[in-house]
């Protein structure tokens, strides 16, 4: 309770923010987050899909759709800071030589996060896996992993892009 | 006025004693009492900007030495020491979100 009234105050009096981190060039960088945040979003989706063709909702079943609607949200801001951090932070001139499409890439992830945010919308959906997909394989190829793409084995059973790691 | 204030905590470096997004209530004033190993201290440091971070030790030329909690942070000699003047103030209350 105390949390929520100083959480209401900082939205007033925008508390100042310190750091319990120092920002650390700590080098772990995987696109795998973000193609999970985007397959959670694909799932959240159809699940919403099965409640879109019933008649009407229970209240057990319009709690649900608050749930699904609220995990879509969540994973779409997910995907996008995500994509965001390794753009901004590992993303340097010698990857943007190589891939000149980058920023664009990048920036069109954003603008596919939203749409699949706004919309109850597979194909909305399908086309950011596409995006982030292809940001995964940009990724990889710039830490000379080869990659390869494989149907996900559990729901929403889509293709991802993953990286041909080998033990050593 | 007499400069209490609250900030809010980004990252897990001082987690579990700060979880991320806590709130914490500083008192600039408590800095001049005897700070003790493990306060939690707000400062402004020369690289980093404002952090919160805990006392590790005092050394005998009065420079304050700093850690986290979570093995993430940064170690100890990285973070390097700060004077009593970049301490900005002590932490009071946690509180933690829900």
């Amino acid at each position: 309770m105390i949390y929520n009234l100083i959480a209401k105050l900082d939205k007033k009096l925008s508390f100042q923010k310190i750091a319990g981190h120092c920002d650390i060039p700590c080098k772990i960088y995987d696109p795998i987050n973000a193609q999970i945040a985007v397959l959670t979003m694909i799932r959240m989706v159809d699940l919403l899909e099965e409640l879109k063709a019933k008649p009407s909702l229970t209240l057990d079943e319009q709690a649900e759709f608050l749930r699904l609607v609220n995990q879509k949200e969540k994973h779409g801001l997910k995907v996008k800071e995500e994509v965001s951090i390794i753009w901004g932070d590992y993303i340097k001139a010698p990857q943007l030589a190589q891939f000149p499409e980058l920023h664009e890439l990048t920036h069109n992830i954003m603008l596919a996060g939203s749409q699949a945010k706004q919309h109850i919308n597979r194909e909305k959906a399908l086309n950011l896996l596409t995006l982030v997909n292809r940001f995964a394989e940009i990724f990889w190829t710039t830490k000379q992993v080869a990659t390869f793409t494989a149907t996900c084995p559990y729901p929403p059973a889509e293709k991802l892009v993953y990286p041909k790691l080998q033990s050593t | 006025m007499l400069g209490f204030h609250f900030c809010k905590v980004s990252g897990v470096s001082m987690s579990p004693r700060i979880p991320e997004d806590s709130y914490v209530f500083i008192v600039p004033w408590l800095k001049l009492f005897n700070l003790k190993e493990g306060s939690l201290l707000k400062v402004f440091h020369p690289k980093y900007g404002y952090i919160v971070k805990s006392l590790a030790q005092v050394d005998r030329n009065d420079l304050f030495w700093l850690k986290g909690h979570h093995k993430s942070s940064l170690p100890i000699e990285k973070l390097g020491p700060v004077g009593k003047s970049q301490i900005q103030g002590k932490v009071l209350w946690v509180f933690p979100p829900k």
